[in-house]
């Protein structure tokens, strides 16, 4: 290496750094605003559940859901009712999520949810087809890549920050016996470029002149989910569900091109590198929600009039396909072609796996009809399910923290059937509180000398719903 | 079916809005957010992020003596007040032992008091109640010492200690004394059974400079203590999830340089670097590493020089939100 390329080296370095950081943040402006006007099908109904029934029922829903809440839990399930349904409400969603005892201040979801069921008929089978949205009321997404070894809660991070629409469509196969269910979701995974082109100047930044453009797709993905809904005689309901898995990619690139020169602001300037190119692409995994198959089963014991059940107990089983998580972290290649100076830049390591595992979640439910009279309805529920983390311990350099989780969930339904000019049609007011647990967890480190160190993880969620629900023909029901 | 839907929309929109007025009532009162997401109380283990008391380029000194350098510290929180044993030269030119009596979190010290001891590099420890001190002795070998104050010692009669060792940390755990001394350029371990009358075996090589150097990544890469580990202070800490390790900052040597660094052990022998090192460097050379966590604050406390004359105690601290490892 000359003398002089040894000085010029640390100089380009620095210019190069230095219009790089510029037009990076230039592109990290702008591509979560774009990326919020892309709604995204996403986590906080695997947490937390969807509508109010059922998280009083600890989301032992996959044979019961005939609300909108179908659309998360099972589709088919729409076309079980014949009422045109419309619901509003909300969910809140308070998080303590604790490392050695001490809250990270996870965020919390809140947002209002609601859906639409418009029910039809063909050929004397009902169809149905419904719309479901959750909107949280903070941030519509939030996009990030955190260091590997920052300790982050990976599953709550910021995959609760989403707008989740899902449509659904429903059919009843068999009158009065089986359903079947469709939903389809589009995703949008995100690529954007930031080119710079111009002149470097190794010596004078007033010398360098740079031109910046960019492009940001957003390529549409297609997700589905799909049911079934067994209903062999009044008692019983089996359900069947099945969600694919989604991957939302974080996927920006940065290009700059040019010359790199001495004396760029002067009328002659000395070009030392002619077309240098420097690339620099970071890609990460920014939302992962992984395949799921629940198989539940629903018995009912009706009322002598068959009109309601007294009561109905379920039970369920979910396969979450975690072993394909991929990792959070960014991964980041970079390639510089600067000509004769000789200039190079290390590899970046390859992001460590974070080998989760598939995991079972067993659920079960219960609900009861308490009172039932002309002008008002109560029915009480409740439920449990023990979801265990598909998290290793993190001994390793990786700090991708979760827990067991152990979930309870209380449920009321108000049903107001004669309200006079207040209300025309009856209406349904649900309320759901919900606790989960997560025991605490000891995660050692091999290496003693770790910066994080080792620690212990722990938490407990508390979260309630509401949803107000006007029926509009067919049958009333609760 | 879809006659009635029909017939029923603007029935629908009109009740919709007398219905939502309802349903949110109930999270009107719920308490708002605000937060950003997971980055607060992250666990802290006092490693790194050091701050100094005042500037490394003039006279940083929270203790020293006016023509007589001071260094070697050892501290320990006592009550709530943090003692510092060290050694300073005598009018004499030999090295003498002394205790100075700081505030809450070291931040300032009044005058040292000499031990009536002579000898260098004390290492001190308070154990039910009890002092336990290690140094050089004027004879230039390891020595133990033992006191109920803390100021009056009753030396203690070793064996099995080589020749030559120096700069001592000492580590009581239950019955065992560990004994972590330098060669001059290697760290070894030595132990005995807790006793009036100690009696070490044979050593055991913890660090050595130069070698096993990795960097974040677990890339191997060129040590930044290639030429000397001197200094060592070794302590026996708790972590979150209720195991022993050991923490070491020790001073090493390269490129004419002293610098400050960590390494920890599970085991007390087997260490490990910190993949940040050095985690404190400066100006002048830090040397004699002493670290304690005194009124919630991680603190280290190393030594100095200006010249032959003018030398002292330098802090710096660390304030965690989240305080992990403690002793």
């Amino acid at each position: 290496m000359s003398r002089r390329a040894t000085h010029l080296a640390p100089r380009l370095a620095t210019h190069l750094a230095t219009h790089l950081a510029a037009r990076l943040a230039t592109a990290l402006v702008w591509a979560p605003l774009l990326l919020a006007s892309a709604p995204v099908q996403a986590n906080p109904l695997d947490y937390f559940g969807f509508g109010a029934r059922g998280p009083g029922m600890g989301n032992a829903q996959v044979a019961l859901a005939d609300d909108f809440s179908a659309n998360y839990y099972n589709p088919a399930g729409l076309a079980t009712r014949d009422a045109l349904q419309l619901q509003l409400g909300y969910t809140y969603v308070d998080l303590a999520l604790a490392l050695n005892g001490y809250d990270l201040g996870v965020d919390g979801v809140r947002g209002f949810q609601g859906g639409l069921v418009v029910p039809g008929d063909v050929w004397g089978h009902r169809l149905a087809v419904s719309l479901g949205l959750y909107m949280p009321d903070e941030r519509i997404t939030r996009l990030r890549a955190l260091p590997e070894a920052q300790p982050r809660f990976a599953l709550y991070d910021n995959h609760p920050q989403r707008i989740v629409l899902t449509t659904s469509v429903a059919f009843e196969l068999l009158v009065d016996t089986l359903y079947v269910g469709l939903g389809l979701t589009y995703l949008s995974d995100t690529k954007g470029q930031l080119d710079v082109t111009g002149v470097v100047d190794l010596r004078d930044a007033g010398g360098t002149t740079l031109q910046t453009a960019v492009d940001v797709d957003f390529v549409a993905a297609r997700y589905p989910s799909a049911g079934i809904v067994w209903k062999p005689n009044d008692n019983l309901r089996i359900g069947l569900a099945y969600r694919e898995e989604f991957d939302l990619t974080l996927d920006i690139g940065v290009v700059v091109n040019g010359d790199i020169v001495l004396n760029g602001a002067s009328d002659s300037p000395t070009t030392l590198v002619p077309n240098a190119r420097l690339e620099v692409a970071s890609k990460n995994s920014n939302l992962f929600a992984p395949r799921q198959l629940t198989l539940g089963v629903a018995w009912s014991k009706m009322q002598e009039d068959q009109a309601h059940p007294c009561w109905t107990l379920t039970a369920e089983l979910g396969w979450y396909q975690w072993s394909r998580f991929k990792t959070p972290t960014a991964f980041l290649t970079t390639s510089l072609d600067a000509g004769t100076l000789p200039l190079s830049i290390p590899e970046n390591p390859v992001p460590l796996s974070p080998d989760f595992s598939d995991i079972l979640v067993p659920r079960l439910g219960g609900e009861v009809f308490l009172y039932n009279s002309e002008n008002f309805d109560l029915q009480a529920r409740a439920g449990i399910y023990w979801e265990p983390t598909p998290a290793p311990s993190q001994r390793g350099d990786t700090n991708f923290v979760d827990g067991d989780k152990f979930g309870f969930g209380l449920g009321l339904t108000l049903g107001f059937k004669d309200l006079g000019a207040l209300l025309a049609r009856p209406f349904y007011l649900d309320l759901a509180a919900t606790f989960v647990t997560m025991p605490e967890r000891s995660h050692t480190k091999l290496d003693p000398a770790d910066p994080t160190g080792s620690y212990v993880s722990s938490g407990s969620f508390f979260g309630f719903a509401t949803s107000l629900r006007l029926d509009f023909g067919g049958e009333e029901a609760p | 079916m879809m006659t009635t839907t029909t017939t029923t929309l603007l029935q629908l929109l009109r009740t919709l809005f007398r219905a939502s007025i309802i349903a949110l009532a109930l999270p009107a009162c719920a308490a708002e957010g605000g937060r950003e997401g997971g980055g607060d109380n992250l666990p802290d283990r006092g490693i790194t992020g050091w701050e100094r008391s005042a500037s490394d380029t003039t006279k940083p000194f929270v203790l020293t003596t006016e023509g007589m350098p001071l260094g070697g510290a050892s501290a320990v929180v006592v009550a709530g007040q943090v003692l510092v044993y060290g050694h300073r030269v005598s009018a004499e030119s030999t090295f003498e032992l002394f205790r100075a009596e700081g505030d809450a979190t070291g931040a300032s010290f009044a005058a040292p008091v000499p031990l009536g001891v002579a000898g260098h590099d004390p290492s001190v420890l308070r154990v039910d109640g009890r002092y336990w001190l290690a140094y050089v002795d004027a004879a230039n070998a390891i020595a133990l010492a033992t006191s109920s104050d803390g100021r009056t010692f009753t030396a203690l009669a070793t064996t099995g200690i080589a020749a030559d060792r120096r700069g001592p940390s000492l580590v009581i755990e239950g019955d065992r004394m560990r004994l972590y001394l330098s060669t001059g350029t290697t760290l070894v371990h030595t132990e005995a059974v807790r006793s009036d009358a100690p009696s070490f075996g044979p050593e055991v090589e913890v660090l050595a400079p130069g070698i096993g150097c990795v960097d974040p990544s677990g890339v191997a890469e060129a040590c930044w203590d290639e030429d000397a580990i001197v200094d060592a202070e070794v302590r026996r800490a708790t972590t979150p999830t209720g195991g022993v390790v050991y923490r070491m900052f020790y001073a090493a040597h390269a490129g004419g340089d002293s610098d400050i660094g960590f390494a920890a052990s599970y085991d007390g022998v087997t260490f490990e670097r910190f993949p940040y090192n050095p985690v404190l460097t400066g100006t002048f050379d830090e040397r004699s590493p002493t670290s304690v966590i005194a009124a919630g604050i991680y603190v280290l406390l190393w030594d100095e020089s200006r010249s032959t004359t003018v030398g002292g105690l330098v802090r710096a601290t660390h304030v965690p939100t989240a305080p992990s490892d403690r002793w």
